[in-house]
């Protein structure tokens, strides 16, 4: 085996081990109980915590938490577990289009996809103020389609 | 004048234009046919290129001739021009639409922030289809036939009108003011107001749809120029890199554009009658995954082409052979199967569930290992060379490498599933592919155009100074602007928005002071052009890149 | 020879910083609701105001009572200033945009922006317009240019009776139609605008 193999398998082997351990950190991560991922809603699922009605709207967010809407801000519970139903609704007779909640702080991400209920599950462990807001595309006034809400005791 | 008198003299005015454009017509068939007994005679099969050899010559630099002829190096110039004028219209935009986020709230389009949306949509469209498509293709068509000597020009006018179908294409969407970004996906853009995409997003749709079957055709003709028509001296395994880098990416192309070609004609058909990609009949989604099965090579067709040319620059100044010509190739070709099957990590969080998040997540890291074997074949390359000349094109060269690896790692990052939720949708990702397509494809395709200067230009060599500036202030630039971007990105700052936070501003500021030097960066580039041709051409219009093949003893036959 | 490439790259030089300039001339010459090429006459006489209460719904615009959707017709006499109170009846995003032809023209004014009138129930926006020209105007909304869309018929004589005839819901199909072509021929004379530009 010459020099240049020799380097090159080298190199492989360091690349692959470095790939191989951030796939075993995906993988346990993934795992964990603090971990949620948007998922597609099934009928008959058990949805654990407070569900939180979100609905994308062009160009504004309206929460329902508890029968009590409020649009583009709300307001949670430290330590209580929340399942958002995300979901996007036309704007008088036009069409609904794609939205994507992102709450940085708190890394949630759920696409809002019209005609389909993305379910996301997370506990707020801090309070504070929190901003909230859309990172899909999705017209005129997207860059509007944001907020802050706040996290109570 | 009564409605008959009027329809009397409109058919009597079609008749007459119709017998005048028939009269040309015949005289038009019968001068053709006379020149194609002549050109028979002297052993041509194409009547079009007897004509060019007897009267034009061969052409290689930058004029009106290329229009007007069709072999390949004259379609090469073709898209070459064509790239460059569309990269500059595109990166006016993107300056332009910079400069407007220097405040929070909208400053510069203040209650017109649809302008915005259309500056991003174009500037995001014309960049990758134009730009980085129409460079990549016009270095295939200009360099193949000399490195692969090829034996005949052959499909010359199937070129040609993709040429002009492409351009036409790109004419459409740039007149049609969309704003519906690069996606189309459809319940935004069958919207036809200027609330959503924009009144003529139809217009789009259509350019859109053309601009892919001018490139399909151009990709075929190139892969059967690549296979068919190579010397026979040449063999495949020992073809140039550059060679197999566009013979991967245009497979590449070929497979997943079709993909996209139907999703956009089932949009087409959306603006008449929605029932496709409608909430009632099927998900939107189902778009959206149409679209980013091509969408994700497409962003790997914008940088193989590139990663082969890199290989063909590199041992011109580093006077050394590529390091492993056989892992340069495996990992070329390992990245043509494996961009397909990652098209869902631009989705991920759209409810597929964790599984189907998973498997993309992997996909994804899997890509990492042939960029990591092409990224040590060039670091190995410049480590075993004795003497390295840091000319302009090199200097490109070494900056795409160095801003591939930052793009490649942030890229790679954000693949990781509970990483993507915070960093999916924001600057992250736009920091991530600033870095390689402006290290890569902007300054590779930069390089090579430095490469050929003297074959463009019939002779004329570049202003070093000028050329040194264009590549300084683009590398300090271009790294600012996406650094900016990647790390406001961490803190959750969102693309694609006319306003933000106020809490960005600090990221966005640095951003736009990286996007400004980009744009006076390019002046750079313009100025060079003017200072060039002002001065007397030298007699060689070789090149460097070419020098090493013979040129090509291109005649005849369509 | 020399002396006609040299010409033909200056010529490329020149093409591309035409076509940058040209382009962004184009772009930023987008469509938008404010930017519609009719002017505000801000200074004009006015021989009389009317206040008009709109309710802006999804539905169609609602003059006084809510829940109707009729799309009222208003009879005016040139030189009236009417003082349009839009009032948001639903959450979603609307406009109150006029133009002085009988359909929805790219050529408009749009009074009431969808920022100005916040998608928050009960939200009060007040703007006004003085109607010189006679002839028919048209008002709608440009999000729902098919369901919210009424008239305006100014009329030059000294009749100054300004009652809000309730007519039947406005059809969709002539108009769209009408929009489209005209929006057509506006799209054709940009195009040469922007060429000539």
């Amino acid at each position: 085996m010459n020099q240049k193999y020799k380097v090159e398998i080298i190199w492989i082997i360091a690349v692959l081990a470095v790939l191989f351990a951030s796939m075993g950190i995906n993988f346990y991560v993934t795992g964990m109980k603090s971990f949620s991922i948007a998922t597609k809603e099934t009928p008959g699922e058990h949805l654990n915590g407070t569900i939180i009605q979100v609905t994308g709207v062009q160009w504004s967010w309206s929460f329902e938490i508890n029968g009590v809407k409020s649009v583009d801000n709300f307001t949670l519970i430290v330590n209580h577990t929340y399942t958002m139903v995300v979901d996007s609704l036309p704007v008088g007779t036009g069409q609904a289009v794609i939205h994507d909640l992102l709450i940085p702080q708190f890394g949630i991400q759920v696409y809002a996809v019209p005609g389909q209920n993305n379910t996301i599950t997370f506990t707020p462990d801090k309070t504070g103020t929190f901003i909230f807001e859309c990172v899909e595309y999705c017209g005129y006034d997207h860059y509007k389609m944001r907020g802050y809400f706040s996290v109570v005791k | 004048m009564s409605t008959t008198d009027y329809l009397i003299e409109v058919s009597v005015t079609i008749s007459i234009i119709f017998l005048i454009l028939f009269f040309i017509y015949y005289k038009y068939n019968s001068a053709k046919s006379e020149m194609d007994s002549v050109a028979e005679k002297n052993d041509y099969v194409d009547t079009g290129s007897y004509f060019r050899d007897k009267f034009g010559g061969k052409t290689k630099e930058i004029g009106i001739k290329p229009f007007l002829l069709n072999d390949s190096k004259s379609i090469g110039i073709r898209y070459i021009i064509t790239s460059i004028i569309f990269f500059f219209i595109a990166g006016t935009f993107g300056v332009i639409m910079r400069v407007s986020l220097v405040e929070p709230t909208p400053t510069l389009f203040l209650n017109r922030t649809v302008i915005y949306d259309v500056l991003t949509t174009q500037h995001g469209i014309l960049m990758i289809y134009m730009w980085a498509l129409g460079s990549a293709l016009g270095f295939s068509y200009y360099l193949l036939p000399s490195f692969l000597k090829v034996k005949k020009d052959s499909m010359g006018g199937y070129s040609s009108a993709a040429y002009w179908i492409y351009l036409l294409g790109a004419i459409f969407i740039v007149l049609s003011r969309s704003s519906t970004r690069w996606y189309f996906y459809p319940p935004l853009s069958i919207n036809l107001n200027p609330y959503n995409a924009g009144s003529f997003n139809w217009l789009a749709v259509l350019g859109m749809e053309m601009i892919f079957v001018g490139v399909v055709i151009a990709a075929i003709v190139v892969i059967k120029m690549i296979i068919m028509d190579r010397d026979d001296s040449i063999k495949i395994e020992q073809m140039p890199i550059f060679a197999w880098a566009v013979l991967f990416t245009l497979i590449m192309l070929v497979a997943s554009a079709p993909f996209f070609m139907l999703g956009l004609a089932m949009t087409f058909y959306d603006f008449f009658n929605p029932i496709f990609f409608v909430s009632s009949s099927s998900s939107p989604l189902s778009f959206a995954e149409m679209f980013w099965i091509w969408g994700h090579p497409i962003v790997y067709i914008a940088v193989l082409p590139q990663f082969g040319l890199i290989y063909e620059i590199m041992p011109k100044f580093t006077g050394n052979k590529v390091y492993s010509y056989a892992s340069g190739v495996l990992a070329l070709g390992l990245l043509m199967p494996l961009s397909e099957l990652v098209w869902g990590h631009h989705l991920l969080n759209s409810g597929f569930g964790i599984e189907w998040g998973l498997f993309f997540a992997t996909a994804s890291f899997v890509v990492v290992i042939p960029s990591a074997i092409t990224v040590f074949n060039y670091i190995a390359t410049l480590w075993t060379s004795t003497k390295i000349r840091m000319t302009v094109p090199m200097l490109f060269v070494v900056n795409g490498i160095f801003d591939f690896i930052i793009g490649g790692i942030t890229g790679v990052i954000q693949s990781n599933l509970a990483l993507n939720e915070v960093l999916h949708g924001t600057y992250w990702v736009t920091g991530h592919f600033h870095f390689i397509f402006l290290g890569i494809t902007t300054g590779i395709g930069f390089a090579t155009i430095y490469m050929l200067f003297p074959s463009l230009t019939n002779g004329r060599k570049y202003n070093v100074r000028l050329a040194y500036w264009h590549f300084t202030l683009t590398a300090i630039g271009s790294f600012i602007m996406s650094m900016g971007w990647t790390v406001g990105g961490f803190y959750g700052m969102p693309r694609f928005v006319a306003g933000y936070f106020a809490r960005f501003q600090a990221f966005q500021d640095t951003a736009i002071l990286g996007g400004v030097i980009v744009g006076v960066a390019q002046l750079f580039f313009l100025a060079n052009i003017f200072v060039t041709y002002s001065k007397k051409p030298s007699i060689s219009t070789n090149n460097a890149l070419e020098d090493a093949y013979n040129l090509p003893a291109v005649d005849g036959g369509e | 020879m020399a002396e006609r490439t040299f010409s033909q790259g200056m010529i490329f030089g020149i093409v591309i910083i035409v076509l940058m300039f040209g382009g962004l001339y184009y772009m930023l010459s987008a469509p938008t609701s404010l930017n519609g090429g009719l002017l505000e006459p801000s200074n004009t006489p006015y021989t009389h105001t009317i206040n008009v209460t709109l309710y802006a719904n999804a539905l169609g615009w609602d003059y006084g009572i809510k829940g109707d959707h009729t799309n009222p017709t208003f009879n005016i006499t040139a030189g009236t200033r009417i003082v349009f109170t839009v009032i948001e009846d639903d959450t979603a995003p609307h406009t109150l945009t006029i133009a002085d032809s009988p359909s929805e023209s790219s050529t408009h004014l749009t009074l009431v922006t969808t920022s100005q009138l916040t998608q928050i129930i009960g939200h009060k926006v007040v703007a006004s317009y003085v109607f010189n020209k006679v002839g028919t105007w048209t008002y709608w909304c440009e999000i729902h240019t098919t369901t919210m869309v009424g008239k305006i018929n100014v009329i030059a004589s000294a009749n100054t009776s300004a009652i809000p005839n309730c007519n039947s819901p406005h059809s969709a199909g002539p108009h769209s139609q009408n929009n489209n072509l005209d929006s057509f021929f506006q799209f054709l004379l940009d195009i040469s605008g922007a060429i000539i530009a």
